[in-house]
């Protein structure tokens, strides 16, 4: 066959009749082939396949492989079976939904799915190596093909708004960042899927295969005035890693507790974290104190975190009434503080982003950081032959302040990718149960373990999945569900790409110096009542309010 | 019989502007596709207060439920953002525009004689123009990190550390970009004032010669004078193209620090692609062509006046 094609190719003149008479034949042979293939049965499906009965009948065979009372599910490797569902489970729903919407003609042939370009690799690349592709094994049960039309993430909510606009109706799922699912659904682009949750059920809160956070966390991610609105499908929580080999080295404990009198060790309050970042902040030496970036769009998740821990259980962004807090003896002093840690940062801190943090600290060139849950996935790995802190890495939830004795810890979730049914799609029931099946516990725990992908883990079962500890390393597991309990939303109301952008810019004006830290804060809560005022005060209000059950309430007592 | 042939002549004229214009019709189809309905549906939303995301729903036509007749336009001229980004860009303009056209006309002349490897260091010269913007935007954004090569060579030169943070600070960061700026179009001066140069009657320049003028009286008598149309025309191009900037500011400072590059088109960008506010970019696009076309109206008048003379 290669040398077949490494041949020329041979160069023959044809007559306009013999073009025409060639195209008349091979137009009636596609015309003759579309045809029959209506009739024909397609040697193309697996005799496992609903189609292997007929198209109309739904008389499933489970397929080989699957462990008694399953109905499916990835077969072929080892530990399958802790991936496989039976007919009561969610996924087990959805499939049995989808084969009857097939039948009934309600069901397309094909789904296309709006996903990131790192997300992709969750669906097309085999994981272990000698498992099926999700893809395929949703195919095979269901007979419905999901296409993957991946999307950069930055341009997604662009892409959707514009396919709901021009009514193009590309997409039967979007996807974006959560924290966008209210605007987005606010502005008509996604579908109220409360009818299909109460339906099929999915599994999301449920106790053992939910969402790590239940209720509180669900609410978070995926509600719109009490209704839900978006499939989560990602668990971006900003958590701090920082370098055992320095935390535990004798020379440095010393050191450390004479300079300032408390033993050197992971710390519980932002005050004791910069006074770590301080002492280790030694650039001459190619070790900076503490790297959480500072850089334009990316940056402000750590101001969130400094924010949200001024009061117990929450300082909120706004009150009740939409009046901005921020405005405040809290909002000035987290500005304060987080322009002040460019002191221990690198010096281009304000233009680093994720690249130069995460290359930084495989070379062992910070002594804390905060990343996505991924960062000891990547560095804590014997694979990677450009780390230098393989064994050297722990993690740490992220520190807080001291309210009247209680220490109020605070990460923050974000971006986290999620998906949405199309309010336009052609075919949203159908849509809506491939996110389901995809959302529940068993195959989202198959999905997320694939390192193909950049899906990072969110639900109970991830947790103790032994490929997802394994490759997110068990020290960090628990630091992992500990900082999901405490983990405040980011800004989750109509109009957040607006008011977001607006507080970034402020922040990067105080960074670099252009305002004061009060300066900013004041013009910050100015622009967002500008802002309120335009989408309607009332709105926003019933908005805010609603997003109330979403903050998380777990403090703690400080024991340092 | 006269009369007749007249008429003749007349329905004969008719006719052929009548096919004409059937020639030139679908230029006017997709003219009118291309240009005038963008055109008038930027003018529609507009002169609503529409967006995707506050519309519940709505889609781009029906966004006369939001009319706000000239809201958008009064409160786009009250954003001080906006403001500040135009005048930052004029800044940008009068700073570059001007840069490249010396360096262009310098250049430009010395490329007018001939010399060994001029062919070479011509397409050398012409490089940076065919380099796609976003890719020289990186290329910069590279070169003026804090520890990147530019701080490098000042610190070889000045024999000391000279860590200047470039793209950090509001002053450094627009000098970056206008350095890039400059590096990247000064070429396109080149081109357009050597084919000027090259393209003037050569006896004037001669007769001069003969008369005993000096190399700058040539230049300041002869040849300027000459040239004139063709600086100006070179002027407006890359005047109307600087206004535009994106690449360069978008690749290297996107922007910032906080909004301390943010030029009109990257202020559009933001407000169009990342906050989806439509018809506010629609009003801010409006504003800017009426802006523009005044701007070029007052450039274009000294061709006009000189053709006029010329007539």
């Amino acid at each position: 066959m290669a040398e077949k094609e490494k041949k020329p190719k041979e160069t023959k003149r044809v007559s306009r009749r013999e073009f025409l008479g060639t195209s008349l034949k091979a137009g009636a042979g596609i015309a003759a082939a579309s045809v029959a293939s209506k009739f024909l049965r397609s040697d193309k499906y697996s005799p496992h396949s609903i189609f292997a009965s007929g198209e109309k009948k739904i008389e499933y065979t489970p397929k080989a492989g699957l462990a008694p009372g399953m109905i499916g599910g990835p077969t072929g490797f080892e530990g399958a079976e802790r991936y496989q569902y039976s007919a009561d489970e969610a996924p087990g729903r959805a499939v049995d939904a989808l084969r009857k919407l097939k039948a009934e003609g309600k069901a397309p042939d094909k789904l296309v799915i709006m996903l990131p370009p790192g997300a992709v690799g969750h669906w097309e690349k085999p994981y272990p190596e000698d498992a099926p592709l999700a893809k395929d094994v949703f195919f095979e049960e269901t007979g419905i093909e999901v296409v993957l039309a991946d999307v950069v993430e930055t341009e997604q909510t662009t892409k959707l708004i514009q396919d709901y606009q021009t009514g193009a109706r590309a997409y039967d799922t979007y996807s974006y960042w959560s924290d966008e699912t209210q605007d987005l659904a606010a502005a008509g682009a996604l579908l109220n899927l409360d009818e299909f949750v109460d339906k099929y059920k999915p599994d999301w809160l449920d106790p053992v295969w939910g969402n790590v956070g239940g209720d509180v966390a669900t609410t978070s991610t995926s509600k719109y005035l009490g209704s839900v609105y978006n499939v989560v499908m990602d668990g971006d929580y900003q958590l701090w890693v920082y370098r055992k080999d320095l935390f535990e080295d004798p020379k440095e404990k010393r050191e450390f507790k004479s300079r300032y009198g408390w033993d050197l060790q992971w710390p519980e309050t932002w005050e004791q974290l910069d006074q770590i970042s301080r002492f280790f902040h030694r650039p001459d030496k190619g070790l900076l104190g503490c790297t959480d970036i500072r850089n334009q769009y990316w940056g402000f998740s750590n101001w969130f975190q400094r924010y949200t821990s001024f009061d117990n259980p929450n300082q909120y962004y706004w009150d009740d009434d939409m009046n901005p807090l921020i405005n405040s003896d809290a909002g000035i002093q987290a500005t304060e503080e987080h322009v002040k840690s460019l002191e221990w940062h690198h010096k281009d801190a304000i233009s680093w982003g994720w690249p130069e943090q995460y290359a930084n600290m495989t070379a062992g060139g910070a002594a804390i950081t905060c990343a996505y849950p991924n960062m000891p996935k990547f560095l804590d790995n014997p694979a990677n032959p450009d780390s230098k802190v393989v064994g050297k890495l722990r993690s740490g939830v992220s520190p807080g302040r001291v309210i009247d004795g209680v220490l109020v810890r605070r990460s923050v979730w974000w971006p986290s990718i999620g998906h949405g049914v199309a309010a336009n799609g052609k075919y949203p029931e159908a849509a809506y149960l491939l996110l389901q099946w995809a959302s529940s516990g068993k195959v989202s725990t198959w999905l997320t373990a694939n390192p193909a992908g950049y899906y990072d883990p969110w639900k109970i079962p991830h947790f103790k999945d032994p490929i997802v500890i394994g490759s997110y390393k068990d020290w960090h597991i628990n630091t992992y569900v500990e900082s999901i309990k405490r983990g405040s939303p980011p800004i989750i109301i109509p109009g957040v790409t607006e008011y977001r952008n607006v507080l970034d810019t402020n922040l990067q004006q105080a960074l670099s110096g252009q305002k004061t830290s009060r300066q900013a804060m004041k013009d910050c809560a100015d622009e967002w009542n500008q802002i309120t005022d335009r989408r309607g005060r009332d709105k926003q209000i019933k908005a805010i309010r609603a997003t109330r059950p979403a903050w998380p309430t777990v403090v703690d007592r400080p024991t340092i | 019989m006269l009369k007749k042939e007249i008429k003749l002549g007349e329905s004969g004229a008719k006719e052929s502007v009548r096919f004409g214009f059937f020639l030139v019709l679908p230029a006017l189809v997709m003219l009118l596709f291309i240009v005038i309905f963008p055109l008038l549906a930027s003018i529609y939303l507009s002169l609503s207060e529409w967006s995707p995301m506050t519309g519940g729903g709505t889609r781009w036509y029906q966004a006369y439920q939001f009319w706000g007749w000239l809201s958008n336009y009064w409160n786009i001229l009250k954003d001080t953002e906006f403001l500040i980004a135009l005048l930052r860009t004029f800044i940008i303009v009068t700073v570059v525009v001007p840069v490249e056209f010396f360096i262009g006309l310098g250049l430009a002349f010395l490329f007018r004689d001939n010399f060994p490897g001029k062919k070479i260091f011509h397409s050398i010269i012409l490089m940076p123009m065919m380099i796609v913007p976003a890719v020289a935007g990186f290329i910069f954004y590279m070169l003026f990190q804090g520890q990147g090569p530019v701080n490098a060579v000042l610190s070889g030169i000045f024999f000391k550390e000279v860590s200047i943070l470039w793209l950090q600070h509001k002053v450094t960061a627009i000098i970056a970009i206008m350095i890039a700026d400059i590096w990247q179009w000064s070429p396109f001066m080149f081109l357009i004032l050597l084919s000027g140069l090259m393209s003037l009657p050569e006896d004037q320049i001669n007769a001069a010669i003969i008369l005993g003028a000096t190399r700058w009286q040539r230049f300041r008598m002869v040849l300027f004078p000459l040239m004139k149309p063709v600086i100006v025309i070179a002027l407006i191009f890359r005047g109307m193209e600087a206004v535009k900037i994106f690449d360069a500011i978008w690749l290297m400072t996107t922007g910032g620090p906080g909004t301390a590059t943010e030029s009109i088109s990257v202020y559009m960008y933001k407000h169009g692609f990342k906050y989806l506010k439509w018809s506010w970019v629609a009003a801010g696009g409006v504003l800017i062509l009426i802006l523009m076309t005044l701007i070029s109206m007052q450039a274009l008048k000294p061709i006009k006046e000189q053709e006029e003379k010329e007539a």
